[in-house]
């Protein structure tokens, strides 16, 4: 019956299969740029809520694992 | 040194006063929880059949306060704490701070009063009526305008993956709290949605699922990501792994709202979809989860000595949890099972006791002996805290698991002859009250482990010295300095209104995709002729229906399985279509069952049997767990409001004949004598003027439209073919 509710649209099929693309292309891209990003950089960010003060951050600075 | 250095300071003022409210609010919150959870162990704590205080009343007033009093203010402690040291600079505007504080409070007051005097949207999570749903977009507009204000004077040029949660948070919420609180005024207190039936639960419901989302979720994992590392004194485990969190998750959390609509006259495609995209889900979920936890590695002895990073754990624990357990939920045959049942309120509360409370809890440990510069007054009570509030989670959550198991074996279990085996709903829900008792006690548990810590808290400020403004120095951003290097995300964490526009194109696509078809079909829900809309008595009736907050003990959604069919309707073995809803505004499909479904209660039983129910349920279901409404029984309808509300369903597009608003009273007047005129035959004395006379008539409208004679009924197979 539910079916019949979208009969009328044309093609009201495709907007799922349009969402599932649009995500699966979206999310190569993240993973793509990310793993492109150089560890330098990635480890200066990850470092941003320390100050340097109160924290013995330094010897932990080079360690993202994935 | 950096010649450019400025000084400045943190406003801890602020945060200090949100850390109050969040303490305060989450008390009151878990009191009134405490309160209902002992109502479903007996009518009697409906304390004297005092209206304010049923459940029905009660239980919105309940999720209201925890999450938006609560959780709310937790979310704005931790991120103007967090905001301040993550740009190195004070707050945009002090003022705004205060008018968000303060303005933020009152719109919590006036719902703690609002709800229990029944003033209510009837959509849960979203109860409050239109004149409080504008203050509170008028005070998220001050936060956000605070939020990017500070953002914007900035000292750190990149912006840490904790504020693009909090970005994606204030964005999001903003398009959901204006999207479902559209709505027409026909007073000063109420209102009619502007979506209608099948098209409002979609809007409902992808409001409240991603108000689970993008309120109790991504700001809590904005603060995770901040207070965590903080806390353990280590970064994140992978900064990499967070970009490809936050991205993935608000990409994919927009898309399962349809989820929580399985098995209804939702459209099959929105179904799928929420189905497919909630699955997809856990591999975000659970690479927060793991992020979190792996930050904690090598620092393990640091979770054995402080309390704060137990409940940080815990809490990461039950994200994790809670976040594998709602996809499976959001698979049909999981979701047939436990749709209606308590094991919806154990997955909810996993969430809300171990996520939220205890990440609530960890940061409160942290904030508070470093804002007054001293020490935790006494780690061991913070230890006594963890153990009880996690018992306390367990000692709620196992017997709801069970209680939920139960009820819907009961509800589905047939006997050899093909017959229900339990036909009296009643005798699932007796079951259940042992289950009940024990969650109650696991309530208590938690709340004494807030209380705990309060005292705790209470002391530790009493022994400190409160820093009103925390100096700091950093240097200044430097003005147009072109930054070179190869990466891509750096491009967009400079850039933060455009990091807010692209938060916001993400999750559009999410909601367009999904409502623009649904938007669509709106002329095109399969009308039955015989689906006409409510005489003004019964709309008078449906509204009192809502007010009382019958919704939340009670649905109206038959699904199409045997077992339901057979349960409320069994004559004609009806279930819901789409085309009857047409004229519900708000739809009140209801997501639990502690009572029956009452789709199909119209005409079922005589008008003596409501009238006797309503007063005193007990007398016609004997141990029966539902209040009395007596009031309704000695309150006058307000008929002041007929014209004004059938004059707005007309704007609506309700087809009431032209000139309908004038005499409508006279039509309600007219149905009413009949009413009073049926019950007299039962030997029932009854004032047609009362409240009571509203109700029944819409309780025996409700499902028989298209059981009248000759009424086009679609057949679903038909339309198919």
């Amino acid at each position: 019956m539910y079916k019949d509710v979208l009969r009328t649209i044309e093609g009201v099929g495709i907007f799922p299969l349009i969402s599932l693309l649009l995500f699966i292309l979206f999310f190569f891209l993240v993973i793509w740029g990310t793993m492109r990003a150089k560890k330098e950089v990635i480890d200066n960010m990850a470092a941003i809520p320390f100050d340097g003060s109160d924290s013995d951050l330094k010897k932990y600075k080079t360690t993202d694992h994935v | 040194m950096n010649e450019n250095l400025e000084k400045f300071s943190y406003d801890n003022a602020i945060v200090r006063n949100f850390a109050y409210a969040t303490m305060i609010w989450g008390v009151v919150g878990m009191l009134v929880g405490l309160i209902v959870a002992l109502q479903l162990t007996d009518p009697i704590f409906n304390f004297f059949d005092l209206a304010p205080l049923t459940f029905g009343r009660l239980r919105p007033l309940h999720t209201n306060a925890v999450i938006f009093a609560f959780v709310g203010n937790g979310i704005f402690m931790g991120a103007y704490y967090s905001m301040q040291r993550l740009l190195k600079a004070r707050m945009f505007n002090d003022t705004l701070s205060k008018i968000h504080f303060w303005g933020w409070q009152l719109i919590i007051v006036s719902a703690a009063i609002a709800l229990p005097l029944g003033i209510t949207t009837g959509k849960e999570y979203a109860e409050l009526e239109w004149p409080f749903d504008i203050a509170v977009a008028v005070i998220w507009i001050v936060f956000g305008i605070n939020m990017f204000g500070t953002i914007l004077k900035r000292r750190e040029r990149h912006l840490y993956v904790a504020l693009w949660f909090f970005i994606a948070t204030w964005v999001t919420v903003t398009v959901l709290h204006v999207v479902n609180s559209l709505a027409l005024p026909v007073g000063l207190f109420k209102s009619y949605p502007v979506f209608a039936g099948v098209q409002d639960a979609l809007v409902q419901w992808w409001y409240g699922h991603n108000a689970v989302a993008f309120f109790l979720t991504t700001p809590y994992l904005g603060l995770m990501y901040y207070f965590i590392p903080k806390a353990a004194n280590r970064p994140v485990y992978s900064y990499r792994l967070s970009i490809i969190h936050f991205w993935a998750l608000i990409f994919l959390y927009i898309w399962a709202g349809p989820h929580h609509l399985l098995y209804t006259a939702l459209p099959d495609w929105a179904q799928s979809l929420g189905i497919v995209f909630s699955i997809m889900l856990i591999a975000p979920s659970w690479g927060g989860m793991l992020n979190g936890l792996l930050t904690l590695r090598g620092a393990w002895d640091k979770v054995r000595d402080e309390p704060m990073l137990k409940f940080m754990v815990v809490a990461v624990t039950a994200y994790g949890m809670a976040t594998l357990e709602g996809p499976m939920l959001s698979l049909k045959f999981f979701n047939g099972m436990a749709h209606y049942t308590d094991w919806i309120v154990a997955h909810v509360h996993v969430g809300a006791l171990g996520w939220n409370g205890f990440l609530t809890f960890g940061i409160l440990y942290y904030l508070i002996p470093k804002m007054f510069r001293t020490q935790l007054w006494s780690k061991k009570l913070a230890n006594v805290h963890f153990w009880i509030g996690t018992l306390g989670i367990l000692v709620y959550v196992l017997p709801l698991y069970w209680a939920g198991w139960t009820q819907s074996a009961m509800w589905k279990e047939f006997t050899p002859e093909g017959i229900l085996k339990y036909p009296n709903f009643l005798e699932t829900v007796l079951q259940l009250i042992p289950m009940y008792i024990m969650r109650a006690l696991g309530g208590t548990l938690y709340l004494l482990g807030t209380l705990l810590m309060g005292y705790n808290l209470y002391k530790t400020i009493k022994a400190g010295s409160f820093e009103a403004n925390e100096s700091a120095e950093a240097p200044a951003l430097a003005k147009n300095v072109k930054v070179v290097d190869h990466y891509w995300h750096r491009w967009i964490e400079r850039r933060p209104i455009k990091m807010l526009v692209g938060s916001l194109i993400v999750i559009l696509i999410g909601g367009l995709v999904e409502m623009i078809p649904t938007f669509m079909v709106d002329s095109n829900i399969p009308t039955i002729a015989s689906v006409q809309p409510y005489t003004p008595l019964e709309l008078q009736g449906r509204d009192i229906y809502v007010r009382e907050g019958c919704y939340t003990c009670h649905s109206q959604m038959i699904r199409p399985f045997r077992s339901e069919v057979l349960r409320y309707d069994p004559v004609d073995q009806e279930y819901s279509k789409a085309g009857e809803y047409v004229y519900d505004r708000p739809f009140q499909w209801g997501s639990k069952r502690t009572g029956p479904d009452l789709h199909r209660v119209g005409n079922k039983y005589p008008y003596a049997w409501h009238y006797n129910h309503m007063f005193d349920p007990q007398t016609t279901s004997a141990g029966s767990i539902m209040p009395r409404y007596v009031w309704l029984y000695s309150d006058d309808l307000d008929t002041s409001t007929t014209a004004s509300k059938i004059n707005g369903m007309q704007t609506l597009g309700v087809p009431y004949p032209e000139g309908f608003a004038d005499e409508a009273n006279k039509h309600l007047m007219t149905q009413a004598q009949q009413i009073v005129h049926e019950l007299s035959e039962s030997g029932i004395e009854a004032d047609k003027d009362k409240e009571i006379i509203a109700l029944i008539a819409y309780l025996q409208r409700l499902g028989t439209d298209i059981k009248k004679t000759g009424a086009d009924d679609v057949d679903p197979q038909d339309l198919n073919k």
